[in-house]
């Protein structure tokens, strides 16, 4: 292949025999669809889109792109590719730190991984080779204790990208955790690697930052995208911007002001204690460091420690899994919420997932659906429970399931707050009515980042919108839908939308690997990226009507200031949404296929 | 009187107050309450308005949870008891 910034080179792992083939990326389909995302997709789509998930003939993919590990700003993201078994979609879910950067720089652009060992094994990797290792000795044990050990064995210029025992008893949600605190959070990879035997990723690589095709170019590009992210008027600006200053959690009263911040279960949509959990209040009280990323100036991660009953030094407290074992649970507690987080990690497991499952049996509790008492804001009980469900015991067996499993099984479907059964995050569509057609077309289940609308909604990028209005968020959501599907596939830090758009990603993209593409070159591949999942997503069997919202959203009216009185409209977003795409009702006909190339 | 909310780095730029309470006569507008708060909290000049008295871009003023920019903007008359909020830009995922 001819192009700069990647590798070239495709590590093909069959756990079953334990042997390793290398190959090389075919360049067209380097040009159509990029890297991480998009290239992990089409590989997940060649290997099938009818395998179980929890089979061994699913493909476990770790995707870099060809910005990875650059100098591009903010691009120490990697992509896990796989066929979720939370969701029976396909799925992507990126980390950042220095994983991503360390494996470019150890030679790969990704990591394919089929079968299943007849024992626990780890992959080593440096020197553009790859190795399975015995981890016998790891299995069973939690990821701080695996990146630990693995740390400790193979010394410095080390990643290590593991699972916990939660992977291990197969919870649908399982996640992959690197350098400790850094979740793929979402989809349950973690769950197709514990099916598989495969403990955890080790890369060891000292810096070697790949060369841009095309120098200039590419110092002028860098130096422009640099200059917009720094601006002090933006949220990303290093030390000054909001994002910077109090990381993801700056949201919590922003969504609660304007009555879009679910609380138990999503039956209110305001939480009269978010100050305690927000942003702000973290920083005042346990807040003792801002790590950050691979080129990354804006270090939005937060470290918190705390003391006593709660105790523990963790760097993920985001504003995600504060909402869903903060808010969603009546939790106003923040050392609890830092040690279930920190908890979660270890275990290996999506936080927004298990405080969702959570709050909704907090739910069945109180309609007495069930026989165990579950109180709101109960923190020693959601301690208790996590653990119940990292090990899959007892009632923690059927949370294990997921939240839209266990809501069938406790008997009332409509506490389910899932659309294709992955749990909703942190932004109410009753008050935010983009995250609603957002939540229903995204491709792996509900999800925030597919098309980040308040990035719209609350901030004004691209555009200033209403959160109250419908009008225009069909079209809005296919267009972040395009613009995040190529981010995901440079792999880059989606929070450089906030400040970058298509022109700057085109810039930057076309000096590294000296294809020539303008802005709306990358939305095109973009959108070929997002058609190319749903044609997965639809030849495994999700077909017209797939796209949803749970009832909740859709039939009780927000009660709190901002909001009051809305509900969220979802089928007039689809109809808009379905002609912005040419879909016919959810299902990608082949005009479009043929349109986009894909087939 | 009316108090207004300050969040993220405007809380911080107005010496960690998290509410402002500015006097405000009868039929007072959104855009006389910040004026009030400005000349209460100096420091936060030129992260509100602009010079030409306009609200900085991507800061958002709500009262009662709805953005200014939906109701009358600046002009947006305040009655009693109405909750003001301010943000600088934010966002994150």
């Amino acid at each position: 292949m001819n192009l700069g910034g990647y590798a070239d080179r495709i590590a093909r792992v069959d756990l079953r025999s334990g042997g390793v083939a290398y190959e090389h990326i075919d360049e067209v389909d380097a040009r159509k669809y990029v890297g991480a995302r998009g290239l992990g997709v089409k590989y997940m789509l060649d290997n099938g889109p009818a395998v179980d998930p929890l089979g061994p003939d699913n493909l476990l993919c770790f995707m870099n792109g060809p910005l990875t590990g650059t100098d591009v700003t903010m691009s120490g993201r990697m992509a896990i590719v796989t066929k979720s078994p939370l969701t029976g979609t396909v799925t992507d879910s990126h980390h950042g730190g220095w994983s991503a950067a360390r494996l470019r720089w150890a030679g790969f652009d990704g990591l394919l991984f089929k079968g299943r060992s007849a024992k626990p094994v780890y992959a080593f990797v440096e020197d553009g080779k790859l190795e399975l290792r015995d981890a016998s000795d790891l299995w069973g044990k939690g990821v701080h204790e695996t990146v630990k050990t693995l740390l400790a064995r193979h010394g410095a210029d080390t990643s290590v990208i593991a699972i916990g025992q939660a992977g291990e008893k197969l919870v649908r949600y399982a996640s992959f955790l690197n350098e400790n605190d850094r979740a793929s959070g979402r989809g349950g990879t973690g769950a197709v690697a514990g099916s598989k035997q495969l403990k955890a990723v080790v890369v060891t690589a000292k810096k070697a930052i790949p060369k841009a095709k095309n120098k200039d170019a590419f110092k002028a590009a860098h130096q422009r995208a640099l200059a917009v992210l720094m601006d002090e008027a933006t949220v990303t600006s290093p030390r000054k911007g909001g994002l910077s200053v109090y990381g993801t959690n700056v949201l919590m009263n922003i969504t609660n002001t304007i009555g879009a911040l679910g609380a138990k279960n999503s039956q209110q949509t305001t939480f009269a204690a978010a100050e305690e959990i927000a942003g702000e209040k973290i920083k005042e009280t346990i807040l003792v460091h801002d790590p950050t990323c691979h080129a990354c100036p804006v270090a939005c991660k937060k470290e918190v420690e705390t003391h006593g009953k709660y105790a523990v030094h963790m760097e993920s407290f985001e504003y995600e899994p504060a909402w869903s074992l903060g808010a969603n649970c009546g939790n106003a507690n923040r050392e609890s919420i830092a040690f279930l987080i920190d908890l979660c990690n270890d275990y290996g497991m999506d936080a927004i997932e298990l405080g969702q499952v959570l709050g909704m049996a907090m739910e069945a509790s109180e309609k007495e659906l069930i026989k165990e008492r579950i109180e709101w804001g109960d923190t020693d009980r959601m301690v208790q429970l996590t653990h119940m469900v990292g090990r899959r015991e007892g009632i923690g067996d059927t949370m294990a399931e997921g939240t839209q499993r266990a809501a069938e099984k406790f008997g009332d479907i409509n506490m389910a707050m899932t659309v294709k059964g992955q749990s909703t995050p942190a932004y109410d569509p009753r008050g935010l009515k983009g995250m609603g057609i957002a939540y229903a077309t995204s491709n792996r289940g509900a999800c925030h980042l597919r098309a980040y609308t308040p990035a719209s909604e609350l901030l004004g990028v691209p555009e200033k919108t209403d959160p109250l209005a419908w009008e225009g968020k069909g079209k809005l959501t296919k267009l972040l839908q395009d613009l995040h599907a190529v981010s995901d596939s440079f792999d880059l830090c989606k929070f450089s939308a906030f400040a970058e758009g298509p022109e700057e990603y085109a810039a930057q993209y076309s000096a590294v690997t000296g294809v020539a593409a303008t802005g709306d070159d990358l939305l095109r591949i973009g959108e070929r990226i997002y058609n190319l999942e749903r044609y997965y997503n639809n030849l495994a069997g999700f077909r017209e009507g797939s796209d949803y919202l749970p009832k909740r959203f859709l039939e009780e009216p927000s009660t709190a200031k901002g909001s009051e009185g809305h509900v969220c409209e979802l089928d007039l977003m689809l109809r808009e949404y379905y002609e912005a795409r040419g879909w016919e009702n959810g299902v990608v006909p082949e005009s479009k296929l043929k349109e986009l190339e894909i087939i | 009187m009316a108090a207004i909310r300050l969040y993220a780095t405007l809380r911080a730029r107005a010496g960690g107050e998290r509410e402002v309470d500015v006097g405000l006569q009868p039929g007072a507008s959104i855009g006389d309450a910040i004026l009030a708060l400005l000349a209460r909290k100096p420091a936060l000049e030129g992260h509100i308005l602009d010079d030409a008295g306009r609200v900085v871009p991507y800061v958002s003023v709500f009262i009662e949870g709805r953005d200014i920019r939906y109701l009358d903007g600046l002009a947006t008359v305040l009655s009693d008891g109405d909750e003001i909020a301010i943000f600088p830009p934010v966002a994150g995922g």
